[in-house]
């Protein structure tokens, strides 16, 4: 469904995506405004960086400067003195430019009027003899180090201290072996290894350093890890999540920057997107469209390759395919989520309320808001609004923790008269079960006269009743209730599975399966609404039938097929409709105990996981344990043949569904050939 | 069934079959045993028929194939077009001969003249004693360093696109310089088509230009008017053999400026509201603007990526709604408007095609499109079409037109002392006319607000929606009673309540099942007694339709009788539009249950050429037929309406999606005028003129308030942009299918959207029915004059002194 709804808005002119928790996009109103187009003359430009005075400075590659722009974009100051297509540029605090001057291959550092004070190219050091000295961009830390950026190295950023002294390498890039790729460690020999295995790291595509100390990459071409935030031990504090967004492109950030108050914007070239993320590495929004075409506007990005972000969070993208860069004013909406998952962040919840309640007043979808008000009423001790706004934000795991804290105030609050209600349940069960003789009793065909017509000799239930001779609850025992009694029977399969098996098929077997298939379909609609958000956040939202049907009813027949047809080829005995029968009786676990699971599921929290995995486990091994049973039974197999045909079953099973998806595509192949060819001969003429 | 097969598998078991088939023994009796022999012939023979059958359907299948394209071809053929016929000679008419400029036509305002070598025109304003030239003056000239090809295009008054095969993409720019070409100047006493509202002059000029060696021939006429002439293509013709005739302009560079030239000025184009390009401003982003008028036709555009309906009241695309451009030199203003034709309108900035500034409009008689080969992966190459978009189709059964077409024809404004206010103000007078609308009523405002008449309060309430296949009701019609009377308790004597996503499946209603009326809703009976409470309270109630799309077929619609058919002979690949025949179908069919609404609001309504055999028809003429539509609907709408409900209702019956100004009429609204641009970065600024050639006339809203920023708002007002609100009963943050909810929940926002309402209502019934005189902003105030009013906006965040008056931030100050 939510593809369904993304297809519907891609192509609309909504500027802002905001993003669920498994970070689905969905569109909401501006969160950056575009203002307009800054600099003129410019010639490929590349790196831009804007200082703590708010100037900006942009490495204008190609007319081989760099300049200083004032916010109406002229330019105030431009240093061109020996600079070689320079590519990065970074200020200082004291005001020194830094630059990275990529055609002299060196670093280049100028005072804050532009004067030249000194250059360094590639450092003498022995562990570099493999290096090239191509620096990209620069910047320096807290502690005055300077991390350079080089094209194209595996090794990760270059770490040097102001005077060009190389102290080692930085945030180097994982690599990955696919699954295959471990397979055939095993088999080559050391020779293939080094040659046909040798990964080399992906080389990061952008890097800054923020007030916090922490060194920010970002790498395209990498299926995690896109974005790092590393301390100084070079330990990504993203552990290497990955950041893909779904229904996007892959993404592939070209640029990178961070605010002073820790919030991340990155762009995305292969999407035409900025992403806005908080300190933690959450996606809070994002914006921009992908330029295809001649429609050149402001906020339609060609190819990103720099971005800058001021005080007053006016964004700033450079951008090459318009020689120009992209000026964006942030909307209200834009600063109060930002201000709101900051103050949140850093603990000061009650700040965040006022700013989260702005949010939500202009778009109540927004699911960062959500969650960061649940965290506001979480921290205050309000859970049950916490609980309500968590699920609104659909996460589940602060839900359950809202819902551990609620529990235990029920609990203790209500501890007393819960105690009591059952110790008087205790006492009305003792006192009136003697009265009206209820008692489990086990009812056995054979006792019973009016059914000894009944050819299910030995079968027999456990059954809460009134033993009374007269009782009008008997209605089972009556005649012309046999199905009654043959659908409540079924349920023997719980307790003596082969005698259920056995024969099952008889005595309008088939209609009762047909009864019970229902039942078991209605049992796992129920569980499906009624299991704690916390287990299943979906719920019955978006509920489709035919989805419903194919994960439910459809494996059904297919199992039953693949059974008829392994019993055809082997000796099995079993027909069709006790077939049939048998698999739908060997369910009986789930369609009794699913719905009681997704009530206790309510009790219970993330915290009692297990207890939850636990039973329902047993459920599904009981499934298959009977499901085992009914095969060897109907089929009248041994214990090793019915292993052996399970195995066939499966197989068979598989491969029915192989071939309606192979029958299926070939069909859609061949109508889109012969529509193609149609065509074509159409548009001819 | 099945237990058979399975006993036939056991005896073959139990029987050993198997082993014997594969035993040598087998082979032995085979040949012996005559039953076997002719069992086996038998299977021979079975054989051959399989084969035979096999050759047969292939042979059949390519057959049909073939026949199928021929069908195909056949349609094509059907769509041949009457040839146009060159326009009569007037019998008044004199041959102009002699060389260089003449003057030809002259009023009380212009002299035009003519240069009989070349076609080009100036234009004298007397009053301003100022010169239009259709080419640049031979200073400015002097300015530009183009190439041979340019320079001719620069000194032309004709600018053509040819191509040699209509298969390819390859094109040449023609201009009467690289050309052979004759051209004859006639005077004519009285114009073709005499058109007593243009206030044309009885005398007109027409030049004929025939380019030998193309075989191409175009004529235009000029007449004076008060205000500029109007220039009418008489007569284009490429004789449909190669070079083909693609595009055509004429007088490209009317009023072209240089851009080293020292004079000053910009380029108006119609982009969002109205957008400028200063002459000094071009940055090296070497971009023009090209833009279709009233958007792409989607005829010509089968890529199957591009959506071609509106979703959630938004397009895909940005369109061009005004067919107007124009010129600012040094206080000079020329204005154009593209009165008839498929055109596109281009701006270009200096150093983009050349060294000036230009604006212009390109006529298109080929539009080119794609042939789309494979629908999955948009595969296709590009072509040309063979009909010309003028041409007249005819109706094969009676050899008769289908439509008579309207000659391509631009007027154009020449003002002094102006720039694009004047345009706009111009601009309106121009829709008043052709349309003949009138001014609306200003309202009796009361000393304090309360008690005189104010602006509707306009909510769009969202009925429901599909998640999944789940549908959800988001207001059902008890609880939009439950609304109105909410408005009622809070002093609101009157408001438009538009009702969407009330049909079958809500807001993803799948046309044209549109019903019944869910009855999680409360069913037809529900809307009604809705409807009735609201009315009783004074309010009028519009219902969101569509008549123009459909999601699927059924309901007496199919799809290859009842849709519009691109260029390739196909349904449109993003969203099947209805044909006009097959709307109006639907309108009869339904008029019934929209007979208690006080209005419709209009959705997906498109001008679309159609290639539909059953009723080809180009774009004119589907703009012909919506209009007839729209009128229509009207009609049915105000005939089921007593008295009371149309006062209540400000006689406003259909709300358009987006002010297409072709549709205006008296009783129109336009749901959604653009305040800001495209952010297109060849437009410089963005300027208000549509809503300022709309106020007064046109009732108009901006986006919804739900969705728009504080200073959006402010900005709405200051060009009078209506306000408009969105409700929903139910929690909003479901995900929908197809709805955009943004914050609208009735309990959370119905307060403060009244609020807002009184805040602002008392301007905009001050306002109500006011041309805008003057409009201004500097420095984030804006000063805007009404007919005695005056409106200060300030959209910054500190307070503003303005003539001793202080205006709070983020506030506005109306001066009687």
């Amino acid at each position: 469904m939510k593809k369904l709804m993304f297809a519907a808005f891609a192509l609309l002119l909504f500027a802002g995506f905001s993003f669920t928790d498994d970070l689905s996009p969905f569109p909401i109103q501006d969160i950056y405004t575009p203002l307009g187009m800054l600099g003129s003359g410019l010639n490929n430009p590349s790196g831009i960086f804007i200082d703590r005075h708010d100037r900006i400075f942009l490495a204008d590659r190609n007319n081989n400067r760099i300049v200083q722009l004032n916010r109406a974009g002229e330019i105030v100051q431009e240093i061109s003195e020996t600079l070689n297509q320079p590519e990065g540029v970074f200020v200082a605090d004291n005001g020194d430019i830094f630059v990275a001057d990529t055609g002299n291959r060196r670093i280049v550092r100028f005072d804050s009027n532009g004067e030249y004070i000194f250059s360094f190219g590639q450092p003498d050091d022995i562990r570099l003899q493999n290096t090239m000295f191509i620096p990209m961009q620069v910047a320096m830390d807290l502690r005055g180090n300077l991390y350079v950026l080089l094209l194209g190295s595996n090794e990760g950023i270059m770490v040097m201290s102001q005077d060009g002294e190389f102290l080692g390498f930085f945030g180097r890039n994982q690599t990955p072996l696919t699954f295959t790729e471990r397979l055939l460690r095993f088999i080559y020999t050391e020779e293939q290894i080094r040659t046909n295995l040798n990964r080399v790291a992906p080389s990061p595509s952008a890097l800054a350093v923020a007030q916090d100390g922490f060194i920010y990459t970002a790498t395209q071409a990498t299926d995690s890890g896109q974005l790092k935030k590393l301390n100084v031990n070079s330990e990504d504090m993203f552990v290497n999540r990955n950041f893909q967004v779904s229904q996007f492109n892959p993404m592939a950030l070209s640029a990178l920057t961070v605010s002073d108050s820790g919030v991340i914007f990155a762009t995305d070239r292969n999407n035409g997107l900025v992403y806005i993320y908080n300190s933690n590495g959450e996606l809070l929004a994002a914006f921009g469209e992908l330029l295809t075409g001649g429609n050149f506007r402001v906020g339609v990005f060609g190819d990103p390759v720099g971005i800058a972000v001021n005080s007053q969070y006016e964004l700033f993208v450079v951008d090459r395919t318009y020689n120009s860069i992209h000026v964006f004013s942030p909307t209200d909406l834009m600063l109060n989520l930002v201000a709101g998952t900051q103050m949140n962040l850093a603990g000061r919840h009650d700040y965040a309320e006022q700013n989260w309640n702005n949010v939500l007043r202009e778009n109540s979808f927004i699911q960062v808001a959500n969650s960061g008000l649940g965290r506001v009423y979480h921290r205050r001790g309000d859970y049950l609004t916490a609980m309500q706004f968590m699920r609104r934000a659909v996460n589940q795991e602060l839900y359950s923790e809202a819902r551990w804290q609620q529990r235990i105030i029920v609990i203790r609050q209500y501890f007393g008269i819960f105690a009591a209600v059952l110790a008087i349940l205790a006492a009305f069960w003792l006192i009136f079960a003697k009265i009206l003789r209820l008692q489990i009793v086990w009812v056995k065909n054979t006792t019973n006269v009016e059914n000894s017509q009944n050819k299910n000799a030995g079968q027999g239930r456990a059954i809460l009743l009134p033993t009374g001779q007269n009782s009008a609850l008997r209605v089972w025992e009556r005649p012309g209730f046999y199905g009654l009694k043959n659908f409540a029977s079924a349920l023997n399969v719980l307790k003596s599975p082969s005698d259920t098996f056995y024969g099952c098929e008889k005595n309008g077997g088939v209609f009762v399966a047909i009864a019970w298939l229902v039942v078991y379909l209605l049992a796992a609609f129920f569980a499906m609404g009624l299991t704690n958000f916390a287990f299943n956040a979906t719920g019955l939202n978006g509920f489709s039938l035919g989805n419903f049907l194919a994960v439910n009813l459809l494996p059904i027949p297919i199992w039953v097929i693949a059974g008829y047809l392994v019993g055809t080829i082997t000796k099995g005995q079993g027909k069709f409709s006790s077939i049939f029968v048998s698999t739908v009786y060997a369910l009986m676990p789930l369609t009794i105990f699913r719905v009681p699971l997704a009530i206790i599921s309510q009790a219970l929290t993330l915290a009692e996981v297990s207890i939850y995995l636990m039973l329902q486990g047993i459920m599904w091994i009981w499934v298959v344990i009977l499901q085992f049973s009914a095969i060897r039974e109907v089929q009248g197999y041994f214990a090793g043949e019915t292993i052996k045909n399970t195995a066939w079953m499966l197989f068979v099973s598989a491969m029915m569904i192989v071939f309606a998806v192979a029958l299926y595509g070939v069909a859609l192949q061949s109508y889109s050939f012969l529509d193609e060819f149609v065509r074509e001969l159409i548009g001819l003429v | 069934m099945f237990d058979k097969f399975r006993k036939f598998g056991k005896i073959n078991k139990n029987n050993n079959v198997d082993k014997l088939v594969n035993s040598e023994n087998f082979t032995k009796i085979e040949n012996n045993n005559p039953k076997i022999v002719r069992f086996n012939r038998l299977k021979m023979f079975g054989k051959n028929v399989l084969k035979k059958l096999v050759f047969t359907a292939i042979f059949v299948g390519f057959v049909a194939v073939l026949l199928l394209v021929r069908n195909f071809n056949q349609n094509r053929e059907s769509l041949a077009v009457l040839p146009l016929s060159p326009p009569p000679i007037a019998v008044n008419s004199t041959i102009l001969q002699g060389n260089g400029f003449v003057p030809v036509l002259e009023n009380d305002n212009f002299i035009l003249s003519l240069d009989l070598d070349s076609g080009n025109i100036e234009m004298y304003d007397k009053q301003a004693n100022y010169t239009w030239r259709s080419v640049p003056s031979a200073e400015e000239m002097a300015l530009e360093e183009g190439n041979q090809l340019w320079l001719g295009n620069l000194q032309s008054p004709l600018m053509l696109t040819i191509t040699d095969n209509l298969l390819g993409v390859s094109t040449n720019l023609a201009n009467i310089h690289n050309q052979n070409v004759t051209i004859t100047a006639r005077l004519l006493d009285s114009p073709n088509e005499q058109d007593e509202q243009d206030e044309r002059d009885e005398k007109s000029v027409e030049v004929n230009f025939s380019f030998d060696n193309l075989n191409i021939e175009l004529a235009y006429n000029l007449t004076l008017t008060n205000d500029g002439f109007i220039l009418e293509i008489v007569w284009v013709n490429d004789n449909n053999e190669s070079p083909f005739l693609v595009d055509f302009t004429v007088f490209p560079f009317m009023g072209a400026t240089h851009g080293n030239s020292e004079i000053d000025g910009y380029l108006f184009l119609p982009d969002g509201p109205g957008g400028l390009v200063q002459f000094n401003s071009n940055r090296g982003f070497n971009h023009s603007f090209i833009q279709p008028i009233f958007g792409r036709d989607f005829a010509f555009t089968t890529d199957s990526t591009i959506t071609t309906v509106v979703e959630n009241g938004q397009f895909a695309e940005p369109i061009v709604n005004f067919p107007v451009f124009g010129i600012n030199r040094n206080n000079n203003a020329l204005m154009a408007v593209v009165q008839a034709g498929e055109a596109d309108i281009i701006g270009n900035p200096a150093m983009v095609q050349t060294g000036f500034n230009s604006a212009y409009a390109r006529f298109v008689y080929r539009r080119s499109y794609r042939v789309l080969t494979n629908a999955q992966t948009n595969e296709g190459f590009f072509r040309f079409a063979e009909t010309p978009v003028l041409s007249t189709f005819i109706d094969i059964a009676t050899f008769s037109p289908l439509a008579t077409i309207e000659n391509n024809s631009i007027r154009y404004y020449f003002l002094h002392n102006a720039g694009w206010l004047q345009m706009a103000q111009n601009y309106r007078d121009y829709l008043a006319e052709r349309y003949n609308l009138q001014r609306l009523q200003p309202l009796q405002t009361g000393q304090t607000g309360q008690t005189g008449q104010r602006i509707p309060f306009t909510l769009n309430i969202i009925g429901g929606d599909m998640a999944g296949s789940a549908f959800v009701p988001l207001t059902t019609f008890n609880q939009a009673e439950n609304i109105a009377s909410f408005l009622h308790e809070n002093g609101i004597t009157n408001a438009n309540l538009i009702i969407h996503g009330w049909q079958r499946r809500g807001n993803s209603v799948r046309s044209p099942q549109k019903y019944p009326i869910p009855r999680q809703l409360g069913g037809a009976s529900g809307l009604n007694n809705f409807m009735q409470h609201a009315q009783n309270l004074g309010y009028s109630v519009i219902l969101a339709d569509n008549f123009s799309t459909i999601q699927q077929t059924g309901n007496g619609i199919r799809l290859r009788r009842d849709t519009v058919f691109n260029a390739q002979g196909f349904p449109l690949f993003g969203g099947w539009h209805l044909t006009s025949t097959a709307s109006e179908q639907m309108l009869q069919r339904e008029q019934n249950r929209l007979s208690n609404a006080n209005g419709i609001l209009l959705q997906n309504l498109f001008a679309l050429s159609d290639f539909n055999p059953n009723e080809p028809k180009n774009r004119a003429t589907s703009m012909q037929n919506n209009r007839n539509f729209v009128q229509n609907l009207q009609q049915i709408i105000q005939n089921s309406q007593s008295i009371q409900d149309i006062q209540n209702a400000q006689n406003l019956q259909i709300f358009l999606e987006s002010p297409q100004t072709y549709l205006l009429q008296n009783g129109i609204a336009v749901k959604n005028m653009p305040i800001g641009g495209t952010n297109l970065i060849v437009i410089d600024e963005t300027v208000p003129f549509l809503p300022i050639a709309f106020h007064g006339y046109t009732p108009f809203f901006g986006e919804i308030y739900n969705r728009i920023s504080s200073v959006d708002m402010l900005r709405a007002l200051a060009v009078g942009a209506l306000p408009s609100f969105e409700l929903v009963f139910a929690e909003d943050f479901r995900q929908l299918d197809n709805t955009i909810l943004f914050s609208s929940q009735f309990d959370r926002r119905a307060s403060e959207f009244v609020a807002v309402y009184n805040r602002f209502s008392e301007v905009y019934s001050q306002i109500q029915g006011k041309i805008i005189k003057f409009y201004r902003e500097i420095d984030g105030v804006i000063e805007v004059h009404f007919e005695g009013e005056i409106l200060y906006v300030n959209l910054n965040q500190a307070e503003i002194m303005h003539n001793g008056r202080v205006i709070p931030p983020q506030d506005f100050l109306l001066i009687q």
